[in-house]
């Protein structure tokens, strides 16, 4: 066989590789292999207070991965244990369950003072901005953010400008040309 | 708190406060803010650790009966 001949072959093989790949396109559409790991967390339809809400994030995580049925929770385990008590068999599981059974105690006694503590705390913070002044109040509640970029953030933006600045002046003159 | 889209919270209003330094606010009702806003963080960090214990636990009670 000489090497026109090879060239051939190889050229039908290619052409042959592309029409299956066109023909398994226009049948199913480009399906990747395995399934996608990206997920959409907010679209659209989410207003500003979804995208701005405390632990927003991490609660559409926990709430899109509960619709794909990707989390098990302790309750799912409790519930399933509750339903096939056999499964607790040897000493060691008891053992075990009694902690947990002791840590969710303390974490709901923790969530009841959390809720207490929270509770006081927002009834004497309105008490402080209810004592204000109409234009106090205004100006507390439209630069909040400012305040908090210029009195906080700004700090540290500042502090990362002046090493950026001062490791300038220090490298300058090793860039200067004689 | 407040007529804004977003709650003005606690933390906001110290904020506020702190960067205003013409409004005049009683000193023991700050002092009691910020002992309640101390106190509402360290029992969150709480509730945090509680809550990584309860699911490590959890994880080890699971091995145990996978084990079995």
């Amino acid at each position: 066989m000489n090497t026109r001949s090879w060239v051939n072959m190889v050229e039908g093989i290619n052409i042959l590789l592309v029409l299956a790949l066109i023909i398994r396109w226009s049948w199913g559409g480009w399906t990747p292999s395995s399934p996608t790991t990206l997920y959409t967390l907010f679209d659209s339809t989410d207003g500003m207070d979804d995208l701005h809400a405390p632990d927003a994030v991490s609660n559409r995580i926990v709430k899109t991965f509960q619709q794909n049925g990707g989390i098990i929770t302790v309750e799912d385990i409790i519930r399933h244990l509750h339903d096939h008590p056999e499964l607790l068999s040897t000493p060691t599981h008891t053992a075990l369950f009694e902690q947990m059974l002791l840590t969710q105690t303390t974490l709901l006694n923790t969530e009841e003072e959390l809720q207490i503590v929270e509770l006081k705390m927002n009834k004497l913070a309105l008490e402080i901005y209810n004592s204000l002044a109409e234009t106090d109040k205004v100006r507390i509640r439209s630069r909040r953010n400012t305040d908090s970029v210029e009195g906080i953030e700004a700090q540290y933006w500042n502090s990362v400008l002046k090493q950026i600045q001062d490791t300038e002046n220090t490298e300058e003159p090793e860039h200067r040309t004689p | 708190m407040g007529n804004s889209i977003l709650p003005l919270t606690t933390d906001d209003l110290a904020r506020g406060l702190l960067f205003n330094p013409t409004i005049v606010v009683p000193y023991d009702q700050i002092e009691q803010t910020y002992r309640y806003r101390t106190e509402f963080a360290q029992l969150q960090d709480k509730h945090r650790t509680l809550q990584i214990q309860l699911s490590s636990k959890a994880v080890a009670l699971l091995k145990e009966m996978e084990s079995k």
